[in-house]
C-alpha cells in the first residue's frame, strides 16, 4: 500500500514543528527517516499515527487517515513509540498478543489465526524462546524486540517504528533491519527512524532526511547521504565505501564549523 | 425490672435528695441576693431564667437558644449569651456563676481560683430531683418563695400523674442521636416511669446513655419508640435510625417525637410537659378503664 | 491459575462470607430460625431481623466490597500505578465530603437521595482533578501526594460542615464519614446504592480492552485503536458512580481497593482486564470478612469497619511503598 503525505504542518504548543512535509512510500519499501535530534522525526511519526493534531493530507492507499476511526486506523497502520514502556509483569507472549487487539472483539478468545500471527512475530524477532518470561525482567535489547513484535503482530499494511534499533547490540541491530526488510518483502510499507547512519545507508531502500521540520532531501541512501549534506545537517564528516551489497558509511569526526 | 423494685429505688433517691437539701439549707444564708448572675450551662440557664428577677441574670450559654435542646429557647433570645469561657466571666464580673458539674470542668476550677463564687448543679437529673434543683436555684437567686411555689406545683402534678398509673405498663424506648437509647438513671427513664411506661433500654441493662442495637429492639416489639423532636430541618443520619425499616415493620409500634422538643434535654419546670405528653400517650395506648 | 478456577474459588468464598454475615448479630438466632425468618413473610421478629437488618447489611458489604476492589484494579491499570486506589487518591474522601455537604446543609430536605447525589458529585470532581494531574505528570509520587492533599482537605471540610451543622449531634457522625460503617443500613440504602454501583461495574468492564492496551503506555494504546477520551470518561464515570454510591451509604472505607488487586494479581496473567472480576470478588470477600469481624470483636460497641480495613491496609500500603521501586516500571 502506498503511504502519501502532502503539505503536512504540525504545531506543538504554538511552535511550528513540521512545515510542508511531503513524501510518498511505496509498498515493499523500507524507508529510513533521518535527521538530527529535534529535526521532527518523532513528531512526523506521531502525526501519522494520529497522536498529534496535524493539518495537511495523509493517505494510505487513497484512504484519508485522519478521517478514520482509531480502531480502523489501527488495522491499517501500526506504530512503535520510541519510549519503551512495559507495564506490569506481562509474559512476552501476552504482551505480543496485545497487537491483536484491533482485530478482536473484546472478551473473545484469540483464534488459531491470531495465535499463528503471534507465534510468527515472536519467531521473526527471535524471541520465541522468551515467550513465557515476564517482559519486565528482560534486557533492554530483548524488550525492544518484544515491543516491535507487538507492532508486527498488529499485521497492518503499514508499520511505523520510532528508533527500534537504539540500544541493540550489532547482531540484533542487523537482525532488526533484516526483519523489517522481510516484512517489506511481504508487501508492507515500512517507515523507520534511525540515528545510526551506517544502518540507514546499508539497509534502507530509500531515506528521507529532515532538517528543522522540513524535508531536506529524499532518495536512495547514496543520493541523499552525501558528504555535503552530512556536514550541513549533522555537522559530521564520514568515510564512504561500497561493496556489492551497497553503501558503507561511517561517521568519522566533526566538521570544522562545529 | 418490676414496679416494686423501681419504687424502692425511687424512695432511696428521694432520701438522698432530702439529705442534699439539708446540707444546702445548713449553708450560711446570704445577707443579700446576688445582683448579677451568669449561667454557663444549658440546664442552669433554664432554671435561672425561670426564677431570676428582671435584670438579675446577665448572660446565659449559647446552647439555650437552640430549639432542639432548649425548651426555653424563645426566652433565651432576650438574654445576652456567653460561650462558657473564663475570659467572658472575668470581663462580666458577676456576683454568682451557676453551671453544671461536668461541663467546663477546667473553667470552673479556674474561676474558683480567681475568687468567683461558682455554684455547680449535678448533671444527673431525674424528675424527682427537679423540685429540689428548683428550690436550690431559688435560694441562690434569693427567689425562695417563687421557687417553692414552682417546686410544689411540680411535685403535686407529678404525684397526680403517678397516681393515674394502673397495672398496664406499655413498653417504650427513648432514642437520642444515632441509636443511643436512654437507660437507667436518666431523666428520660424517670419521666417514662412517672408516666407509667416500662423503659426497655433500662431493662436490657443499659445505664445512662448507650447504643442499643436495633436487632435487640425488634424481638421486644416496644409499644412506643420516642425520637428526638425538631430535627426535621436539621438532617442527620442518627435521626433516621429510629425510623429504620426493621422498626417500622413492627405492627403496633408507634414511632415519633411524642415529647415536646427540649423538654427532657434538661430537668426544669418545663419537664412536666414531657411527663404530661407521655402520660396522655400512655392512656391512649393502654387506657386503664377498659379490660383487655 | 486458570481465570475460571480463580473466579469460582473467589465466588464460593464470597458466598460463604455472605452467609456468615447473615448469621452474625447481637440477636442470637438459631440456624433454622434464621432460614425460616429469611424466607417466610410476615412480622415475626426473626423475619424482620433477617430481611430488614442483616440482608441489607450483607448485600451492601458484598456490593461495596466488589466496587472498591474493581475500582482499585481499574485505576491501577489505567494509571499504570500500583499505588492507585479510590481511598488513597482521595476519591472516597471527596465523595464523603460531597454527601455531607448536600445532606447536612438540608439543601435537599432530609431525603436520603441527597447522599448519593452529593457523593457522586464529589467523586467526579476528585477523579477529574486527579486525571488532570496525572496527565501533566505521570509520576507515581505526584498522584499519591495529590491524593494525600485531597484526602486531608476533604476530611477537614467534612468535619467542618458537620461541626457547623445546626443539629448538635451531627458532629458525632464525623467518625462514620471518615471511617465508614455498615451498621444500621436498610434495604432503602441497598436500592439507593446497588443500581448505581452496578452501573459503575458495567462502565469499568467496558474499559477492559483499553486498560490492557495501556500496559504499553498511552501512545501505544492510542495506536492500537484505543479511544483515549472515551476511556477516560468510562473510567471517571465508572469509579465515580461506584465509589460515590458506596461512600454515600457506608462512609469512607479505605484500602480494600489497594490490598485486593495486589493479592490477586500474581494469581492472574497480570493483564489488567483479567484482574477486574477477581479483584471485585476479592474486594467483596475482604469487606464481608471485615464486617463479620467487627461484629464479633466488639459486639456491643461495634468498631467501624473502616477502622479495621485501615488497620490491615495501612501497613500493607507502607510495605508497598518500600518495595514499589521494583514494581514500578518506567523504562523510557
Amino acid at each position: 500500500m502506498r503511504l502519501e503525505v502532502e503539505n503536512l504542518d504540525v504545531a506543538l504548543s504554538g511552535r511550528q514543528v513540521l512545515r510542508g512535509i511531503a513524501m510518498a512510500l511505496a509498498a515493499g519499501e523500507v524507508v529510513g527517516l533521518l535527521g538530527p535530534n529535534g529535526a521532527g522525526k518523532s513528531t512526523l511519526m506521531r502525526a501519522l499515527a494520529g497522536l498529534v493534531a496535524a493539518s495537511g493530507r495523509m493517505r494510505l492507499d487513497g484512504e484519508d487517515l485522519p478521517s478514520l476511526s482509531p480502531a480502523a486506523r489501527a488495522r491499517l497502520l501500526a506504530y512503535l513509540p520510541q519510549a519503551r514502556i512495559v507495564g506490569w509483569r506481562l509474559s512476552v507472549r501476552d504482551l505480543v498478543r496485545l497487537g491483536r487487539l484491533p482485530w478482536r472483539r473484546f472478551g473473545v478468545s484469540p483464534t488459531e489465526a491470531d495465535e499463528k500471527i503471534v507465534e510468527d512475530a515472536l519467531a521473526l524477532m527471535d524471541i520465541a524462546g522468551l515467550a513465557g518470561r515476564p517482559a519486565t525482567e528482560l534486557s533492554g535489547g530483548e524488550q525492544a524486540r518484544v515491543l516491535i513484535a507487538r507492532a508486527v503482530a498488529q499485521a497492518t499494511p503499514a508499520l511505523i517504528a520510532d528508533e527500534p534499533a537504539s540500544g541493540l547490540d550489532p547482531a540484533h541491530q542487523i537482525m532488526m533491519m533484516l526483519a523489517l526488510r522481510r516484512l517489506a518483502s511481504e508487501g508492507r510499507t515500512i517507515l523507520v527512524s534511525l540515528h545510526d547512519l551506517t544502518l540507514a545507508a546499508r539497509w534502507c531502500d530509500r531515506v528521507v532526511m529532515l532538517k528543522e521540520g522540513q524535508v531536506a532531501a529524499e532518495g536512495s541512501p547514496g543520493e541523499v547521504m552525501t558528504p555535503e549534506r552530512l556536514a550541513d545537517i549533522y555537522g559530521v564528516t564520514a568515510h564512504f565505501a561500497r561493496d556489492k551489497e551497497g553503501l558503507i558509511l561511517a561517521p568519522t569526526g566533526l566538521t570544522i564549523a562545529r | 425490672m418490676t414496679a416494686g423494685k423501681r419504687g424502692v429505688r425511687r424512695t432511696l433517691r428521694k432520701a438522698t435528695i432530702c439529705l442534699m437539701t439539708l446540707a444546702l439549707s445548713s449553708a450560711p444564708v446570704l445577707a443579700q441576693a446576688p445582683a448579677r448572675v451568669m449561667s454557663l450551662n444549658l440546664c442552669t440557664d433554664q432554671l435561672a431564667m425561670a426564677l431570676a428577677a428582671p435584670g438579675q441574670l446577665t448572660s446565659i450559654s449559647l446552647l439555650s437558644r437552640d430549639p432542639s435542646l432548649s425548651a426555653m429557647h424563645e426566652e433565651a433570645e432576650t438574654y445576652p449569651v456567653n460561650h462558657g469561657r473564663a475570659e467572658e466571666v472575668f470581663l462580666e464580673k458577676p456576683d454568682l456563676v451557676v453551671t453544671g458539674t461536668y461541663s467546663l470542668h477546667n473553667t470552673t476550677g479556674l474561676l474558683k481560683r480567681l475568687g468567683f463564687r461558682v455554684e455547680e448543679f449535678s448533671f444527673i437529673q431525674t424528675v424527682e430531683t427537679i423540685p429540689d434543683d428548683i428550690r436550690r436555684m431559688g435560694a441562690l437567686l434569693g427567689q425562695d418563695a417563687r421557687a417553692e411555689a414552682m417546686a410544689k406545683g411540680f411535685e403535686a402534678e407529678l404525684s397526680q400523674i403517678e397516681s393515674r398509673q394502673c397495672g398496664k405498663q406499655p413498653t417504650a424506648i427513648a432514642f437520642e442521636q444515632g441509636g443511643v437509647a436512654a437507660g437507667s438513671g436518666t431523666l428520660a427513664d424517670s419521666a417514662l416511669a412517672a408516666a407509667g411506661f416500662r423503659n426497655l433500654a433500662a431493662e436490657a441493662g443499659i445505664a445512662g446513655m448507650a447504643p442499643m442495637p436495633i436487632e435487640l429492639i425488634v424481638p421486644q416489639k416496644p409499644d412506643v419508640i420516642i425520637t428526638r423532636a425538631g430535627e426535621e430541618d436539621q438532617p442527620s443520619l442518627g435521626a433516621k435510625v429510629p425510623y429504620h425499616p426493621a422498626l417500622r415493620a413492627l405492627e403496633g409500634t408507634r414511632i415519633g417525637p411524642f415529647v415536646p422538643r427540649g423538654t427532657w434535654s434538661c430537668g426544669g419546670p418545663f419537664t412536666m410537659e414531657a411527663v404530661r405528653a407521655l402520660a396522655s400517650l400512655r392512656e391512649d395506648i393502654a387506657p386503664c378503664g377498659e379490660t383487655r | 491459575m486458570r481465570p475460571a478456577v480463580l473466579n469460582i474459588i473467589l465466588g464460593l468464598l464470597m458466598l460463604a462470607l455472605f452467609v456468615a454475615s447473615m448469621a452474625v448479630g447481637p440477636a442470637e438466632l438459631g440456624i433454622s430460625e434464621s432460614v425460616r425468618g429469611l424466607f417466610a413473610g410476615g412480622g415475626e421478629a426473626a423475619g424482620i431481623i433477617m430481611r430488614e437488618i442483616r440482608l441489607p447489611r450483607a448485600l451492601l458489604g458484598l456490593g461495596i466490597g466488589f466496587t472498591l476492589g474493581i475500582s482499585g484494579a481499574v485505576l491501577q491499570g489505567f494509571l499504570r500505578n500500583p499505588l492507585a486506589e479510590p481511598g488513597i487518591i482521595g476519591v472516597s474522601a471527596m465523595a464523603a465530603f460531597g454527601a455531607v455537604l448536600i445532606f447536612y446543609s438540608g439543601l435537599a430536605g432530609s431525603t436520603l437521595y441527597a447522599l448519593p447525589a452529593g457523593a457522586l458529585l464529589g467523586a467526579v470532581v476528585a477523579v477529574l482533578l486527579l486525571l488532570a494531574l496525572a496527565a501533566r505528570s505521570g509520576s507515581t509520587l505526584t498522584l499519591i501526594l495529590a491524593g494525600v492533599a485531597l484526602s486531608s482537605l476533604s476530611a477537614a471540610l467534612t468535619s467542618l460542615v458537620l461541626n457547623l451543622s445546626p443539629n448538635p449531634f451531627a458532629s458525632y457522625e464525623i467518625i462514620f464519614w471518615l471511617l465508614g460503617s455498615l451498621k444500621d443500613r436498610s434495604m432503602e440504602h441497598v436500592w439507593l446504592a446497588l443500581p448505581l454501583m452496578a452501573a459503575g461495574w458495567l462502565l469499568i468492564a467496558l474499559s477492559g480492552r483499553a486498560i490492557d492496551a495501556l500496559s504499553l503506555g498511552e501512545e501505544a494504546a492510542a495506536s492500537l485503536g484505543i479511544h483515549m477520551k472515551r476511556t477516560r470518561l468510562l473510567i471517571v464515570m465508572g469509579t465515580a458512580l461506584g465509589v460515590g454510591a458506596a461512600t454515600a451509604v457506608a462512609g469512607t472505607i479505605g484500602f480494600v481497593g489497594l490490598v485486593v488487586p495486589h493479592l490477586i494479581r500474581p494469581l492472574t496473567n497480570r493483564l489488567p482486564s483479567r484482574l477486574l472480576l477477581p479483584a471485585g470478588l476479592g474486594g467483596a470477600v475482604l469487606l464481608l470478612a471485615a464486617d463479620v469481624a467487627v461484629r464479633l470483636v466488639l459486639p456491643a460497641g461495634e468498631l467501624n469497619v473502616g477502622v479495621l480495613t485501615a488497620l490491615i491496609g495501612a501497613p500493607f500500603f507502607l510495605w508497598l511503598v518500600v518495595r514499589s521501586r521494583r514494581e514500578v516500571f518506567y523504562a523510557a
